[in-house]
């Protein structure tokens, strides 16, 4: 794994639950608030100069905050099902989106798949594409979200 | 006088919060359409007046480069105002969307910036607030 990416990842991760959810990081010594065990999924492909998979999980409670806040509504479990499935895969894609530019170049054209929300029933190795690159945890104040990156070839991260 | 919205984008979530900022920045909401996809989004086209379209890029059956190719490219809509709303990081497909007189909102995104392109693209006949 390259300290790098997770970073990146990390980076990306954080600005993007900010900007859609109203959620923040955690320091260090911070408690959480919930630390349950991450166990709602969603994954995404891309491909272009290199390929890859990338996978966001967080815990049942904590999508249905980042739901509910993305939507703008106060009462807590308000979001459907599938909202909270489609609030997921939607900052999966927006990670996803935001991090290629950094591990790649601005020239660089990717495809990004449609993401797919993991079931239970789903086998997440089966969305895994290459090798390990990242895996981090970012704790947030709601929960946290752990990302794994998997690279089919190596790349570097830009300066961007 | 209302506007007639097209919003084009596979989040059910991304959608409802376009719609809500929205009616947040003052816009005079006529008929909402929705689309999953690229090709919901010309049949919505075809079938109704639409003043202002939002399309997403990542969309399956037709992206939505492909969508404002077509927008472009047909007499009936080529005047359309429409704001693409992607993450979209590839300077080279940016500059071709923004050449086809497209305003570019990048994902993750605020209020204000689709309010920006909202004014930028309809705001000398409308007031808009925030």
């Amino acid at each position: 794994m390259n300290s790098e990416f997770d970073n990146a990842l990390a980076k990306v991760t954080e600005d993007t639950f900010a900007s859609m959810a109203f959620v923040l990081p955690l320091g260090e010594q911070d408690g959480g608030e919930d630390d349950a065990p991450p166990q709602t999924s969603a994954s995404i492909r891309f491909s272009g100069p290199f390929g890859g998979s990338l996978t966001l999980s967080v815990s049942s409670r904590m999508v249905a905050i980042l739901a509910d806040n993305i939507l703008g509504r106060a009462e807590r479990g308000s979001a459907s099902p599938e909202e909270q499935q489609d609030a997921l895969k939607e900052i999966l894609n927006v990670i996803c989106g935001n991090l290629l530019p950094r591990i790649a170049t601005p020239s660089d054209m990717f495809h990004v798949s449609q993401p797919r929300f993991l079931s239970s029933g789903d086998a997440a190795e089966s969305f895994v594409d290459g090798t390990l690159a990242a895996a981090i945890a970012v704790r947030f104040d709601c929960g946290r979200a752990n990302l794994s990156l998997y690279l089919d070839r190596p790349a570097t991260v830009s300066a961007a | 006088m209302s506007l007639n919205i097209l919003i084009a984008d596979d989040s059910i979530i991304t959608r409802a919060v376009i719609v809500k900022i929205l009616g947040l920045i003052g816009i005079e909401l006529g008929e909402i359409h929705q689309a999953t996809d690229g090709r919901q989004a010309l049949e919505v086209l075809d079938r109704h007046c639409v003043d202002l379209a939002f399309v997403d890029i990542n969309m399956p059956a037709m992206n939505g480069e492909e969508v404002v190719e077509a927008i472009r490219s047909n007499p009936l809509w080529a005047d359309l105002p429409v704001a693409v709303v992607s993450t979209e990081g590839n300077e080279e497909r940016i500059a071709r969307l923004l050449s086809m007189g497209v305003k570019f909102v990048h994902k993750p995104f605020t209020p204000e910036a689709i309010r920006k392109a909202v004014s930028e693209l309809i705001g000398t006949t409308h007031e808009l607030r925030v």
